[in-house]
């Protein structure tokens, strides 16, 4: 705890090997996006393994793969939910862009599939609900310190610390309501441009009015939207 | 990238699983990408740093990231040390599975290990470290464990450490890990049945485990039991 860290500036999402193991850190400017699978206990009870297990894949698989698309970075991932990291200057719309395709997976072709798969073995319908949760700030980013042992190179361990990470976490988790299952700060929808703002034909606003939502122990003024983007 | 999108998400509901039963904890590349599995008995613990997002408010994020990383590091070694794999990692806490003899009783001793390097170990170093250490060094965890049948699969993202473990056992102990009061473990009926007394009784014959009866989702009970025992390792 006594040694000082190395801190240096980020342009880029660090990988790992970027961040010095013992006292390396980053401090950047980033947007923090979390996409985060409902209700996977009752999934879980409910189905056999194999079906569940597909549905946690296709969810991740795919909202890793949107992530990516658009410019993030997956830094962590674990069970049932995925979090990207995207910097630059237009970091903010490619989250908010990245939430409303995942949101357009998940209602028009994880659903779809899955309820044709259900009904053809006279199973009990489900219905795939998600929740994302972005938030923008400053963050420090460090190493966990969890070594890798010989044979294993899988560990990814990069701590990010800031409120924008925490927050978009508990905004996650903020699904379910008839708001839509994305959730962002005010602070970032003031960034978007028009195409992040406005949808269909003619024109419609996306977001609800702002709100204050507490996340954890912050109040944080959010707007919400149910809307989805073609891939 | 796009149409792979529509195709993955269509293929991995078409594919059929190839679960093989493990004996031991698979890695990320033991568990063929496409539809490969493994079928399990395994014991899961979760080791969850708590408050962490209040103490990146009132503290610098600098001081937090030492805070994290102590518990962290400590937690991973100790798994480690019991014949633990650690499996996940996301932001402040650690996901490590046990297979084989003994599984419930090596994870029950890690976590009474980390408890005690929690209250013996890091919150002394966190008050020696800084002037107002005291305020801060009260850190608090949560340690979840369950056992039972799970499946481990890929979970499709490239490069990257993508096993997710399906079945009850991950699932309640990542949320027992999430149980903040002041018993920092909690583990279910079944691990407390099938672990030996060593971790279930003090030296002097008292019982660390308080038992609690706790109305679940489904709407029955579930019977848990908690602790706050340390034990130095």
């Amino acid at each position: 705890m006594s040694v000082a860290w190395s801190i240096r500036d980020g342009q880029a999402v660090p990988k790992t090997e970027d961040v010095a193991l013992k006292n390396g850190a980053v401090k950047i400017e980033a947007t923090y996006l979390y996409a985060d699978l409902a209700d996977s206990t009752l999934l879980q009870k409910r189905y056999k393994p194999e079906f569940a297990a597909k549905v946690v894949r296709m969810y991740l698989a795919g909202a890793s793969e949107v992530i990516r698309e658009l410019g993030g970075s997956i830094k962590s991932f674990d069970g049932d939910r995925v979090m990207g990291i995207f910097v630059g200057k237009s970091m903010r719309n490619d989250a908010v862009n990245a939430a409303l395709k995942i949101n357009h997976m998940v209602d028009q072709m994880m659903n779809p599939v899955i309820k044709r798969r259900l009904a053809a073995s006279n199973s009990t319908l489900w219905v795939v609900t998600h929740g994302i949760g972005i938030d923008s700030g400053p963050a420090f980013i460090a190493r966990g310190g969890i070594h890798n042992r010989s044979g294993e190179h899988n560990h990814n361990d990069l701590i990010s610390i800031g409120e924008a990470p925490n927050i978009a976490a508990k905004l996650s988790g903020l699904r379910g309501s008839e708001r839509g299952p994305i959730t962002i700060t005010s602070r970032v929808y003031q960034y978007l441009n028009d195409a992040q703002k406005f949808g269909g034909t003619p024109k419609e606003h996306m977001w609800r009015d702002a709100w204050n939502v507490m996340a954890g122990p912050h109040t944080v003024s959010v707007r919400q939207s149910g809307w989805r983007r073609g891939l | 990238m796009y149409p792979s999108i529509e195709s993955s998400v269509s293929e991995i509901f078409g594919a059929t699983w190839n679960i093989t039963n493990g004996t031991k904890v698979p890695k990320t590349e033991d568990v063929v990408m496409k539809n490969g599995g493994r079928l399990v008995d395994a014991t899961y613990l979760y080791a969850d740093l708590a408050g962490s997002s209040k103490m990146a408010d009132s503290l610098f994020k600098e001081s937090t990231a030492k805070i994290i990383r102590a518990y962290i590091n400590t937690a991973s070694r100790i798994l480690r040390h019991q014949g633990g794999e650690i499996r996940s990692f996301d932001g402040d806490r650690v996901m490590a599975i046990f297979m084989g003899d003994d599984k419930e009783t090596r994870a029950v001793r890690a976590a009474l290990a980390i408890n005690w390097a929690v209250v013996e170990v890091i919150r002394p170093a966190i008050e020696r470290s800084w002037s107002d250490g005291k305020n801060i060094s009260n850190i608090t965890h949560g340690i979840g464990i369950d056992t039972g049948e799970a499946l481990i699969v890929r979970g499709g993202v490239r490069d990257n450490n993508d096993l997710i473990s399906i079945g009850q056992a991950p699932n309640r102990a990542a949320k027992l890990s999430e149980k903040r009061d002041s018993f920092p473990l909690t583990i279910t009926g079944p691990v407390f049945n099938a672990m030996s007394t060593d971790v279930a009784y003090t030296d002097v014959n008292v019982l660390m485990w308080q038992k609690q009866q706790v109305r679940n989702d489904a709407g029955t009970l579930d019977t848990l039991f908690r602790s706050q025992y340390w034990w130095a390792i």
